[in-house]
């Protein structure tokens, strides 16, 4: 199976965010310049509109990653997209979180 | 939400790889989130877990779930899944339009796919293999369709003790229940369509499982419709199971068993039992146009149209499964079965053949459909609509190809 994302090559930079989990910063940043991305995609379900891209940055494996976006609008007609940057590879790796407060559903 | 092409792993000191879920205090419903493409392995529970409404989940590869269950065990309760829903939030009634599909999930001390109190659904186009448990579980839900999913078990690794008969086996290919619950719940499964699914190598390979600690009134179905499966190798003693009927409660209604290639049980194996459950249940099913692939068609079964004998499988054996249950040109499923209106492609989306139909998953000689469902469209190519609109400065198209081939885009 092969599948490709075509884009047209006007982008916007107001419409990404960036995510960082090992260099990035939340404190008073809303993470949409490449060199400056947030730290977690708490953070980013913030500060995100509708028709935003939040791309996670790859090249690392982020060991112990644990995120969540809590109660946004999921912008269903302009949804936000959550996506490796371009061709980087994303690996979110748990191994080591310690799920102290995780419930019996 | 749209999360894709996402590789996520090891969550496995505490929850699920990735959880689309709602809250409780405040009270919020998640709703509008697309999971596609990602790869999700290594989960102490749920692969994917999700508790949400308007959600799809497609494309997405999920493996060695429920590790808290390895080698079962837990015992004969309290596991989860790899991929499905749960009810949680208990203020929410249920959950709406969910789809799964063409997701490989595999190797799970779990079930593979779960609708749990779901109303409109679809599970479609799905690949699971190795699960514990059964492989696709349906609970109390209603309005579903199960269709076009491929369903075995490759080796004994994930076998599962039966209590109710001593003995180690594969999970249970596709089964409904209406298990007791603690949301007050007193519902009918209803208004399934189960049909065009390859189930090889499990436990009972379509079944209605009664939960008798589910004392209430509704712990039953109606308008099940089971229609153009190929069954084959049930570990276990039926082909077709239905648990026992009691009294007190909804009588099945309006349900059919028909245009199915069904096996007996073997228990133990090469010891053939029976095709279909001795209980009184299937006096309320219309079990029509099938084929009994060993001779003898039972003496219980109401209606005369089926068929007994070999229906001549291409092969049998486990490399390539679903092409080798293909039916050669000499089977007796060959101008057999009845047409379900509605149903126009077997499960390689070719045409279903109105004048000289197939019974089973294959229809023999039928022509590549184009497909009037999106998920037909999958099996060929895919072309996804542009997202956001073109008045926006960035816009995304998705493309998908069976094979790796050379291609042109267009655009005007």
């Amino acid at each position: 199976m092969i599948s490709l994302v075509l884009k047209s090559t006007i982008l916007f930079a107001e419409n990404r965010i960036y995510v960082h989990p090992i260099l990035g910063v939340d404190a008073g940043n809303e993470g949409r310049n490449i060199g400056n991305p947030l730290k977690t995609l708490y953070r980013a379900g913030q500060v995100c509109h509708g028709g935003d891209t939040i791309f996670i940055r790859g090249g690392s494996t982020y060991i112990g990653f644990h995120d969540t976006f809590r109660q946004i609008d999921t912008m269903g007609l302009t949804p936000v997209w959550i996506m490796p940057y371009f061709n980087e590879t994303v690996i979110l790796d748990g191994a080591g979180y310690n799920f102290q407060s995780w419930k019996q559903f | 939400m749209v999360i894709e092409n996402l590789h996520v792993r090891n969550n496995n000191n505490g929850g699920a790889g990735i959880r689309v879920v709602s809250d409780s205090s405040p009270f919020f419903v998640t709703k509008d989130v697309i999971v596609r493409k990602c790869l999700v392995h290594d989960t102490y529970r749920q692969g994917i877990l999700v508790q949400a409404k308007n959600v799809t989940i497609e494309g997405c590869e999920i493996y060695n779930a429920v590790l808290r269950n390895t080698n079962g065990i837990l015992g004969q309760s309290g596991w989860e899944f790899a991929l499905g829903t749960y009810l949680w939030p208990s203020d929410v009634d249920c959950w709406n339009n969910i789809v799964f599909r063409n997701n490989i999930v595999h190797n799970s001390w779990g079930e593979g796919i779960v609708a749990l109190r779901c109303h409109n659904f679809l599970i479609e186009n799905n690949h699971v293999y190795d699960c514990f448990s059964a492989y696709i579980y349906i609970d109390n839900s209603r309005k579903g369709i199960i269709r076009n999913n491929w369903v075995h078990s490759t080796n004994d690794t994930y076998n599962r003790w039966n209590t109710a008969h001593t003995f180690y086996a594969p999970g249970i290919g596709i089964q409904w229940a209406a298990e007791q619950n603690s949301y007050g719940v007193d519902s009918l499964v209803s208004d399934l369509d189960i049909y065009n699914n390859l189930i090889v190598r499990t436990n009972h390979p379509i079944s209605w499982w009664r939960d008798i600690s589910n004392t209430r009134f509704n712990n039953s179905y109606e308008n099940i419709n089971v229609y153009y499966n190929t069954m084959y190798l049930a570990y276990g003693y039926e082909g077709f199971h239905l648990d026992e009927n009691i009294s007190g409660v909804y009588t099945p209604t309006n349900c059919n068993f028909k245009n199915n290639i069904i096996c007996k049980g073997q228990y133990p194996l090469g010891s053939y039992q029976r095709y279909i459950s001795t209980s009184s249940h299937y006096q309320n099913w219309n079990i029509d146009y099938n084929c009994f692939m060993y001779g003898n068609i039972p003496v219980n079964i109401p209606v005369s149209n089926n068929i007994q004998g070999t229906p001549s499988f291409v092969d049998t054996t486990y490399i390539h499964i679903d092409t080798n249950f293909r039916i050669k040109s000499n089977s007796n499923c060959r101008f057999t079965a009845s047409p379900i209106n509605n149903i126009e492609y077997d499960y390689w989306n070719a045409l279903r053949d109105d004048i000289e139909p197939c019974i089973g998953f294959h229809e023999y000689g039928g022509t590549l459909g184009t497909g009037s469902i999106e998920s037909e469209i999958l099996r060929s190519y895919y072309l996804g609509q542009n997202y956001p609109n073109p008045f926006n400065p960035t816009s995304i198209i998705h493309f998908e190809l069976k094979r790796k081939i050379y291609c042109k885009f267009n655009y005007l």
